[in-house]
C-alpha cells in the first residue's frame, strides 16, 4: 500500500478543502477584481494592500490573528455559532476561511490585469449593441478572461494545498477534520516514519509541478491561438 | 427629432450648444480637431456625461436630463437603442466574424423595427458589405478596411433607431475609403434610419451629408440642409480649395446615343449630365456636385462653345478669397452656385450682386441617386 488510512483522508480532505476555498475565492475574488480594475475609489490602494499581505506575511501571522478572531469570546465567532451551531477554531470551516483570506491575492491580482486590459471602448459598444451589465460579465468580460480564470483559479487550488502555517494555528491536526497533507507530512517527519512522508511529499511536489506546467501554457508562454484562413 | 442642450467642460475647453434635428436622413457633424465634435457624439451614445447640464431627448424618449445642480436622470447605453461606429473598430476578439455579427442580431434593438421581416437579414448586410468570406475570421486577423466594414454591418443588424459614426474612414488607404464611402452612400436606400456622422473632410462631407452641423471651438457655427452650408460666403467651405455645391435634380429624360441624362432644376431649366449607367428612372432625384473652379462666367450666352450647360443665373454674393480670387454666389431657380473668378475677370466684366449673367458649366460629378 503506497498511502496508510491516515494519509489517504488527508489526501481526500485536502482535495476537499482546497475545492472549497476555490470555489468561494471565486465568488468573492472576481467580482473584487473587476471592481479594484474599475474603481477610481481612495480606498483602492488600502484594500489592494490587505489583499497582498498574505504574500509577505508569515501564515503563522495570519493564523494567530485568526486564532484570535476564532475564540469563543470574540463577537464574529459567537455570531457564527449561533448561525450554524458550530466553532470555527479547528474545524474545517476555519480551514476554510482562513485558506480563503491565505489565497485571495493568487486570484484577485491576476484577474484585476486581466480586466484592466480590457477596453472600456468594447463593453460600450456591447452595451450600445443591447446587451446589460449582466450580459456583457457572460458574453464578453468571462470569455476573453477564460484563460486568466482557469490560471488563477488553478494557482489559487495548487497554494491552497500546499498551506501549512495557518492550518498548524487554528486548525491543529485533527484526522479526517483538519489533518491536511501538508500537516500529515509533517508528523511522519516528527515521527520519523520517512518512507511515508517521502510518499506525500512526491505526491505534493508531483501535483504543484504539474498545475505550474498547465498555468504557464494557459497565461500563453507558448502562445496558443494562432488560427490561418 | 433629436434634441440637445448641454455644457461641458473639459479641462480648459468648454462645449455648449443647443440644437434640435430631424430624425431622418444624414447629419454630418463638421468641425476641425478639437472642435468637440466626438464629445458631443460620446454624450449622444451616453459614453460620457456633461460636466455642467445637459438634456437629450431623442424622439419621446428621455436620454439625458442632468441639471445644473448635479439631480440626473438618464436612460443607459443599452437602451437607447443606438449604434456606435468608432474611428478604431471595436470587435470583439473572442468572437469569430460571424459570431460578431449574429451578437447584434441576437440582442436586436426589436421594437425599433417595425417589421421584422423586411429588415436586412445577416445574408443580406453581408453581401453588401461584401464581408462573406470573412464570417470565418477572427478580428486579428482583418485588415483596417475589413474589419471598419463588419463593425459597420453589425451596427445596422443591431437594428438601432439611430446610427452614430466617428469618422470611420480615418487611416483607412485610398481604395477602402473609397469602397466604405461607396457603401455608405447607398445605405439609405436598405435601411431609413437616422445617421449622425462625425468628420473633418470634405469629401465625406459632401458626398454623404443631407445636412450639417458646424461646430467651431465648442460651439454651434450653423446647422443647415447641405445645398445652404457649401454655398454659404461667411462659412469656411466657399473658402476652401474643394469649394462647391451639392445640389439635387430629378431625372427628366435619357439620351441613350450620347449617355446623358437631362435634369430638372425647376421652371424648365434643365442640366445635361454624363452618366454612363442606363438604368434612371424618371423622376429618380440625384445627388450632383458642382465645383466653383469648374463654373466661369458671360454677359452673352456663348453661341459656339463646346460647354454642354449653360444657364442663365443671378449674382446673389461675391466674397473675396485672397490670391486675387473671388468666389462668386449665383441662384437659378432655387439651386445656388458658387464659381471662383480672379478679381482681374470680374472688373473686366463689372460684375456686381444683382447681375443677371450666364453660367458655363465645365463639370457636373454624379454623386450617388437617393430615391
Amino acid at each position: 500500500m503506497l498511502f496508510e488510512n491516515n494519509d489517504i483522508t488527508a489526501i481526500f480532505l485536502t482535495l476537499q478543502l482546497a475545492s472549497i476555498s476555490t470555489f468561494i475565492l471565486l465568488i468573492i475574488g472576481l467580482p473584487l477584481a473587476w471592481w479594484l480594475a474599475r474603481t477610481h475609489h481612495r480606498a483602492k490602494i488600502l484594500i489592494e494592500t490587505f489583499i497582498a499581505m498574505p504574500l509577505i506575511l508569515p501564515p503563522t501571522v495570519i493564523g494567530f490573528y485568526l486564532l484570535l478572531a476564532f475564540s469563543p469570546d470574540n463577537i464574529l465567532s459567537q455570531t457564527w455559532e449561533n448561525l450554524f451551531s458550530s466553532s470555527l477554531a479547528f474545524s474545517f470551516s476555519g480551514l476554510v476561511v482562513g485558506s480563503v483570506i491565505y489565497s485571495l491575492p493568487f486570484i484577485v491580482q491576476p484577474m484585476q490585469s486581466a480586466y484592466e486590459r480590457i477596453p472600456d471602448l468594447t463593453l460600450k459598444t456591447a452595451a450600445s449593441l443591447g446587451a446589460s451589465k449582466f450580459d456583457q460579465s457572460l458574453s464578453i468580460i468571462l470569455p476573453m478572461t477564460k484563460r486568466a480564470t482557469i490560471a488563477s483559479a488553478a494557482l489559487a487550488f495548487a497554494h491552497t494545498m500546499g498551506e501549512f502555517g495557518i492550518v498548524l494555528m487554528i486548525g491543529g491536526n485533527i484526522p479526517g477534520e483538519t489533518q491536511v497533507v501538508s500537516i500529515a507530512l509533517f508528523e511522519h517527519v516528527e515521527s520519523m516514519a520517512y518512507e511515508e512522508a517521502h510518499n506525500l511529499a512526491l505526491l505534493l511536489l508531483a501535483f504543484s509541478f504539474t498545475t505550474l506546467v498547465m498555468i504557464n501554457t494557459l497565461s500563453g508562454k507558448t502562445k496558443p491561438r494562432v488560427r490561418h484562413a | 427629432m433629436l434634441k440637445c442642450d448641454l455644457k461641458t467642460r473639459l479641462g480648459d475647453f468648454l462645449l455648449q450648444l443647443k440644437f434640435s434635428l430631424p430624425s431622418d436622413g444624414i447629419t454630418v457633424i463638421f468641425g476641425q480637431s478639437g472642435s468637440g465634435k466626438s464629445s458631443l457624439l460620446n454624450m449622444i451614445a451616453g459614453f460620457d456625461q456633461p460636466t455642467e447640464y445637459g438634456s437629450i431627448h431623442f424622439n419621446d424618449q428621455n436620454w439625458l436630463a442632468l441639471s445644473p445642480s448635479g439631480q440626473i436622470e438618464k436612460t443607459s447605453i443599452q437602451h437607447r437603442k443606438i449604434a456606435y461606429v468608432t474611428q478604431a473598430p471595436c470587435l470583439f476578439e473572442h468572437l469569430s466574424i460571424k459570431q460578431s455579427l449574429q451578437y447584434a442580431i441576437d440582442r436586436q434593438h426589436r421594437n425599433t423595427v417595425n417589421d421584422q421581416d423586411s429588415y436586412p437579414s445577416l445574408t443580406d448586410i453581408s453581401q453588401y458589405f461584401n464581408i462573406n468570406y470573412l464570417w470565418e475570421k477572427f478580428p486579428e486577423q482583418l485588415s483596417g478596411g475589413e474589419k471598419q466594414r463588419v463593425a459597420i454591418a453589425r451596427a445596422i443588424l443591431s437594428a438601432p433607431q439611430l446610427i452614430l459614426f466617428d469618422e470611420p474612414l480615418n487611416g483607412l488607404d485610398e481604395n477602402h475609403r473609397e469602397q466604405i464611402l461607396g457603401h455608405l452612400e447607398k445605405l439609405q436606400q436598405k435601411i431609413s434610419l437616422p445617421i449622425l456622422y462625425v468628420t473633418h473632410n470634405m469629401e465625406e462631407l459632401m458626398r454623404l451629408a443631407d445636412r450639417v452641423l458646424v461646430l467651431e471651438q465648442g460651439s454651434l457655427l450653423a446647422l443647415k440642409k447641405i445645398s445652404d452650408i457649401l454655398s454659404d460666403l461667411t462659412l469656411p467651405f466657399s473658402q476652401h480649395q474643394q469649394a462647391g455645391v451639392v445640389i439635387s435634380a430629378k431625372v427628366h429624360s435619357y439620351d441613350e446615343i450620347n449617355h446623358l441624362i437631362e435634369l430638372d432644376l425647376g421652371d424648365n431649366q434643365f442640366l445635361w449630365v454624363t452618366s454612363p449607367s442606363t438604368n434612371h428612372l424618371a423622376d429618380e432625384e440625384i445627388r450632383l456636385r458642382v465645383y466653383a473652379k469648374d463654373i466661369s462666367l458671360t454677359r452673352q450666352p456663348a453661341k459656339d462653345s463646346s460647354i454642354l450647360n449653360i444657364i442663365p443665373v443671378k449674382i446673389i454674393g461675391i466674397s473675396e478669397s485672397g490670391a486675387g480670387q473671388s468666389i462668386i454666389k449665383l441662384s437659378c431657380r432655387q439651386q445656388n452656385f458658387l464659381a471662383r473668378l480672379t478679381n482681374k475677370s470680374i472688373q473686366k466684366l463689372s460684375l456686381k450682386i444683382g447681375d443677371e449673367v450666364f453660367a458655363q458649366i465645365k463639370g457636373i460629378a454624379i454623386l450617388g441617386s437617393r430615391i
